[in-house]
């Protein structure tokens, strides 16, 4: 089974559901609280992922869209279908956290992008690929800012965060682009 | 399968249609309102199509468990960071 980044897999096994489930269920388990799921934004969100190979908002297409936009875009559409309503409760979080709208969903959704970009493969043209051995990892001060601008997302947004994973994955992997503008 | 998912003392059970339906996975977990219909009312919506990355690809993991190792690996770590 793949990771695939909870999208459909390369053999065209429909994924999705139990992926996502299982992951947030051992999330879940290690905070020690355990959130209600709504079944509307749940379902939410795997409509949205069912319908990323269709009408991905990149003008390549999901197929051709590197693993940072698919990343991004699921960062983007979890928190925006916002499949947990209420907020951790719990001193698990510091009540500056706790506070902040929608911080679950954000909380949930960094830990499974920096999971699924952790080892990704990333084609930088046809001969040369990069392999992102480094997990990413920012700062606390850099987490709470991303809590508060990540908290109501559209979909159109996942190219910002596309951006942002992208520069934190190369700067702790070592590897870059020429930056020539 | 069936995905069980408990809310409080009731077990619910969410049809997933492209499982088998003899290895039931229960998310000890994942909490759902006692309220809320599941089922007919608010099927699962499955994705199904072919997927192909020409700009690169995610590592491969392995089955449902090791996902939720995951789970709970970045769990920790978030933690982790919060509180060092």
């Amino acid at each position: 089974m793949a990771f695939s980044l909870f999208f459909p897999n390369e053999d065209g096994r429909d994924v999705c559901e139990g992926e996502i489930l299982s992951y947030l269920n051992g999330a879940f388990a290690e905070y020690g609280e355990s959130l209600e799921l709504d079944i509307m934004g749940f379902n939410s969100l795997i409509s949205e992922l069912k319908c990323a190979p269709i009408d991905f908002p990149h003008v390549d297409g999901f197929q051709k869209a590197s693993p940072f936009k698919k990343a991004a875009y699921l960062f983007a559409v979890f928190v925006m279908s916002r499949p947990f309503k209420q907020g951790f409760t719990s001193n698990i979080f510091p009540e500056e956290v706790r506070k902040i709208d929608n911080h679950q969903n954000v909380i949930l959704a960094y830990n499974m992008v920096t999971d699924c970009l952790h080892g990704a493969k990333i084609e930088s043209d046809e001969e040369n690929s990069i392999t992102l051995t480094n997990k990413i990892k920012v700062s606390k001060h850099f987490f709470m800012d991303l809590l508060h601008a990540a908290r109501t997302p559209t979909a159109s947004d996942y190219l910002l965060f596309s951006l942002l994973f992208e520069s934190i994955a190369y700067q702790f992997n070592d590897v870059s682009y020429k930056r020539v503008i | 399968m069936r995905v069980e998912i408990p809310s409080e003392n009731i077990f619910f059970t969410l049809p997933v249609p492209t499982m088998s339906e003899t290895h039931p996975i229960r998310f000890e977990f994942i909490r759902v309102a006692s309220s809320t219909e599941i089922g007919q009312n608010h099927p699962l919506e499955l994705p199904s199509s072919a997927f192909s990355n020409a700009r690169g690809s995610f590592r491969e993991v392995g089955d449902l468990k090791k996902i939720e190792d995951l789970g709970r690996q970045s769990a920790k770590e978030m933690m982790a960071a919060f509180y060092s």
